[in-house]
């Protein structure tokens, strides 16, 4: 008896060790990824060929992003929280598994709950500013004296942007620096005013590099934090391109259509996009009290709070 | 048991059937460039459904092949690059880039040191013009002799044919200055001869392509990960092939550089954006000269045979058909033939899923399409016209039982 119990004990364990030590293997990797194989051990380059252990956990470094192959399938990896490789895939399991049409609505009914009222808004803005400033270093922090909206991060169209901020404590004039991941000076502007057009296409910047821009006054005193972005072309176009393949999506109306693009943009982390879909939207249907919601939810998110409470109170 | 399988009328209709199908393919007007729905659907091949939807989606990794994305090199990085892969004893280097000229001395001689270093390089060229008449290609361009001459050159350019989609390649073309073979094959004669042989035995002139994946099934590198001299490429590269091309480089002027539109893509009909990058389709032509696996086609003439069998027997169950049901004969007609060509369609990409076979049922499409209109034109025109049709039978006679003679016994 204790023969067979020791061997039942013996199978159990060595099955439990064998799913702890499953591996992925890095199919492709651009820019800074690390894995850590264990909490404590020191970070490893990740490159392609390179087995990772889903026990092991990973992160991306300034834009960077992997791609991985486990058991036939590929998961991408970006940001720059420390993540379990295990959780990486379980969670892509689950929202595949969701489909992109329950994703949506779990989006716009929690989007309508928590733009009921300026309160709830607030709320929102607070839990998801937390959430976000793991990633960013300093942002929304009261560390900074300038503060910035998450808009003009993540990835920007190759074209005019309008880069905004909002300082608490007096006025500009302002120096605006638009630097690349290791410093070089892409654009140095002294500014007056608290937003600053620049068309991107014009700077010397391309698709592969990563890029960042803050604002600093009085001498560098007062600054704000440094918001990494990349550049992207035909965003809108791409996001409905994959939207055209979705059932829902055909049958969606007109307004159901645009609200769809702005959620995937958001999740493709282009903001600045999802943004103009959003004011796009709102200026054809300024009655609609879903997008004016929805819109709202989405500014607290890029921590426009007053814009957002705004929508609400109108 | 034969002469139960003949009906003469059903014999003379899929004759006429035919004999218009081949009317209409002598005076067929090429109008598709008209109407932008046509053209989609002339980019579009049964069999595409299979690549697009039917195929499965878990990614097995080729382990003998990578990729390396190399971006807009220049030939310094290049060489770098080279030394790097070579220092890490891969058994073939396939660069699908465009030594088209010399340019800077200094550099192109260091290039120039590295290819000559490892013997088993392929360099991409691309052919020019083609001459009907001699059945050869005018010229293999784009491969600085400085450079070709220390390497074995292929061609990296695919069959032009109506349409943008990439579906088949050439393996060997004659030049001016011999036989030329393509990147792909080049590259996997070099890593496997046999394998390569087998290939060359079919004697095609074209091959169809395979598709195994996307660029998924392969490991990426890019320029840093080879240029790093910290990452040991020793395990990652060794005895494997290494194709350098260009798989994105995120520029503002050329985003869709070398990208080209294969069976793959999800977007099956009306397809707007590539899906592949050239260096991926050699990878996979690649994959397929190696692991021997081709797709299979039916002879025209068996092809054509096995069309006028069907379309027989189909005749024969509509005039079945016909004598049986007399109402709703015609709808039920259009409704059967509806029915078999949907099946048609299945059975098309079932057997190219399965077997990866593929059948051409374009004529025989046709033919069931026309089937019905030639039956009615043929018992309401032809046989009212001509009174000698009428006296051959709807079956052929049974055969009279021998007559019993009585034989004397003796």
């Amino acid at each position: 008896m204790k023969a067979i119990l020791l061997t039942i004990w013996g199978v159990c364990l060595s099955l439990a060790i064998a799913a702890q030590n499953e591996t992925a293997v890095v199919l492709h990797a651009v820019g800074q990824v690390q894995y850590f194989s264990t909490p404590k051990a020191a970070p490893k380059r990740v490159y392609p060929g390179l087995e990772l252990q889903t026990s092991g956990r990973i992160r991306c470094l300034k834009g960077g992003s992997a791609k991985i192959l486990y058991q036939g399938c590929t998961f991408s990896i970006s940001g720059g929280r420390l993540q379990e490789i295990s959780e990486v895939v379980k969670a892509a399991t689950t929202s595949t598994q969701l489909g992109f049409t329950g994703r949506f609505w779990n989006f716009i009914t929690e989007s309508m709950q928590e733009s009921e009222s300026t309160e709830k808004l607030k709320k929102h803005h607070r839990r998801y500013m937390s959430k976000t400033s793991g990633s960013i270093k300093g942002y929304a922090t009261t560390e900074h004296a300038i503060a910035t909206s998450l808009l003009t991060m993540g990835k920007l169209p190759a074209a005019n942007i309008t880069f905004k901020w909002r300082n608490t404590k007096g006025s500009g004039p302002y120096t605006f620096m638009l630097t690349t991941e290791n410093g070089a000076v892409v654009a140095h502007l002294l500014t007056r005013d608290t937003f600053l057009t620049l068309d991107l296409e014009q700077l010397a910047m391309d698709f592969q590099g990563e890029y960042q821009w803050t604002v600093t006054r009085n001498n560098g005193q007062e600054s704000s934090a440094t918001l990494p972005f990349a550049l992207t072309s035909k965003a809108v176009e791409t996001a409905e391109q994959s939207l055209d393949k979705q059932e829902e999506f055909k049958t969606a109306n007109a307004s159901e259509q645009r609200l769809m693009v702005a959620y995937l943009l958001e999740q493709e982390n282009c903001f600045y996009n999802a943004n103009e879909v959003y004011q796009n939207l709102l200026a054809a249907e300024p009655q609609n009290i879903l997008v004016s919601r929805l819109y709202a939810a989405f500014l607290a998110r890029m921590d426009l709070l007053p814009e957002g409470n705004r929508l609400i109170v109108h | 048991m034969l002469r139960k399988l003949i009906f003469p009328h059903s014999f003379i209709v899929t004759l006429l059937t035919f004999l218009l199908i081949w009317f209409f393919d002598q005076i067929r007007l090429n109008l598709h460039f008209l109407d932008p729905f046509n053209k989609g659907l002339k980019d579009y091949e049964v069999t595409d459904i299979v690549y697009s939807k039917l195929r499965d989606d878990k990614i097995e990794l080729e382990k003998r092949i990578v990729l390396v994305n190399t971006g807009k090199p220049d030939r310094d990085s290049l060489r770098l690059m080279l030394d790097r892969i070579i220092a890490a004893g891969p058994r073939v280097i396939a660069v699908d880039l465009l030594l088209s000229e010399r340019k800077d001395f200094h550099t192109d001689s260091l290039l120039q040191q590295a290819i000559l270093r490892f013997d088993n390089i392929v360099l991409g060229t691309r052919l020019q013009g083609y001459n009907d008449d001699s059945k050869q290609v005018e010229a293999e361009v784009d491969c600085d002799p400085y450079f070709c001459d220390h390497a074995k050159p292929g061609f990296t350019n695919f069959p032009t044919n109506d349409t943008r989609t990439i579906r088949i390649f050439s393996p060997k073309e004659k030049t001016p200055h011999g036989e030329s073979l393509a990147f792909s094959l080049q590259a996997a004669k070099l890593y496997d001869p046999l394998a390569a042989n087998r290939l060359l035995d079919r004697k095609n002139e074209v091959e169809e392509i395979y598709f195994f994946g996307g660029e998924d099934s392969y490991l990426q590198f890019e320029q840093s990960d080879i240029l790093d001299t910290t990452i040991d490429l020793k395990p990652l590269l060794q005895d494997k092939i290494v194709m350098l091309g260009f798989l994105g480089s995120y520029t503002w002027d050329d985003p869709l550089l070398d990208r080209h539109y294969t069976p793959m893509n999800s977007h099956y009909t009306g397809r707007n954006i590539p899906d592949m990058y050239g260096i991926v389709i050699h990878a996979n032509i690649i994959r397929m000269i190696l692991d021997g696996v081709y797709v299979r086609e039916l002879s025209y003439w068996v092809n054509l045979l096995l069309t006028f069998i069907l379309c027989y027997f189909n005749i024969h169950l509509f005039y079945k058909i016909h004598h049986r049901v007399s109402l709703p004969y015609h709808f039920l007609i259009r409704l059967l033939q509806v029915a078999e060509i949907i099946a048609l369609f299945f059975l098309v990409a079932l057997a190219f899923h399965f077997f990866r076979f593929r059948i051409d049922f374009a004529i025989c499409i046709t033919a069931m399409l026309l089937t019905f209109d030639v039956i009615k034109f043929y018992e309401n025109i032809i046989r009212k016209r001509i009174p000698w049709l009428d006296k051959i039978p709807e079956y052929l006679p049974e055969r009279l039982p021998a007559k019993k003679t009585s034989v004397p016994k003796v």
